[in-house]
């Protein structure tokens, strides 16, 4: 892994990303934002309300070709925004080892900020899922408190938060025992 | 003397839309194929950015290899779909 280097005795517990919804949610208005100009061309297509000029300039003139190069050229944007999106929550990632937590914040395309909390650390470990989606699609936070200093981290959005909790939890118990 | 409103809108829209349509259709070829350039120097710049950090940081990962396949296939569709009806429009 180039990321971060594993000492000798390290092995990786668990791989943790967000849920699919939060991807689907990010995604939303990308989404919406396609959708509209064809929406509106189809309401507006033939409708009485559309002022006569725009009929004469739009749909008249709007040959299959020139259609078909706004359609393409409308899908190849939205497809490479769609895949910014991806690759900034496929990049969020938590690696559990036995020793600690590492964080690999995907921020944009140029900060990637990586954080590592070791196990000893971990005192208060709690999760969070708020709303109706997140109780049945099993995701939601989870808050740790960090010994010696007064920060918390949070790993937000992640799937099956009471088991990933647990698998916290009990290395956090192992390594101090 | 009465103002007659709708003549003085009518000349403006006319001549604003006429002088439109004379830019248009006087540079048409030239639109398309700038809409076309610029479009596929964000494709470009883009995906070298993506490449980048599929590479860097997912190698090895099928879904990583499996979102370049899908990223490429469909951007190269829509890429030759636009090259073709550029062409057809002149």
């Amino acid at each position: 892994m180039s990321i971060f280097t594993l000492s000798k005795d390290e092995k990786i517990i668990a791989v943790i990303r967000k849920h699919w919804f939060i991807l689907l949610r990010d995604s939303f208005g990308l989404i919406v934002i396609y959708i509209v100009p064809f929406i509106a061309y189809w309401y507006f297509f033939d409708n009485t309300i559309t002022p006569k000029i725009l009929i004469d300039k739009i749909y008249t003139n709007f040959t299959p070709s020139i259609m078909i190069f706004t359609i393409s050229s409308w899908t190849l944007i939205i497809w490479i925004k769609l895949f910014a999106i991806w690759t900034d929550y496929y990049f969020d990632v938590w690696f559990i080892t036995n020793k600690r937590i590492i964080d690999i914040e995907q921020k944009g395309f140029f900060r990637r900020e990586v954080s590592t909390f070791r196990m000893e650390r971990i005192q208060d470990v709690s999760i969070n899922i708020k709303g109706i989606i997140a109780t049945f699609l099993d995701f939601g936070d989870i808050h740790a408190q960090t010994a010696g200093e007064s920060q918390k981290f949070i790993i937000k959005g992640i799937r099956r938060p009471k088991q990933i909790k647990e698998i916290i939890m009990k290395l956090s118990d192992k390594v101090i025992k | 003397m009465q103002l007659n409103t709708n003549n003085i809108v009518d000349s403006f829209s006319n001549g604003f839309t006429g002088l439109i349509n004379d830019f248009i259709s006087n540079n048409a070829n030239s639109i398309v194929w700038f809409i076309f350039l610029f479009i596929f120097a964000f494709f470009l710049i883009y995906s070298l950015i993506l490449v980048y950090h599929w590479l860097k940081y997912g190698i090895g990962s099928f879904t990583v290899w499996f979102a370049m396949i899908a990223y490429f296939s469909v951007s190269l569709i829509c890429i030759i779909l636009m090259y073709l009806s550029a062409i057809i429009i002149f």
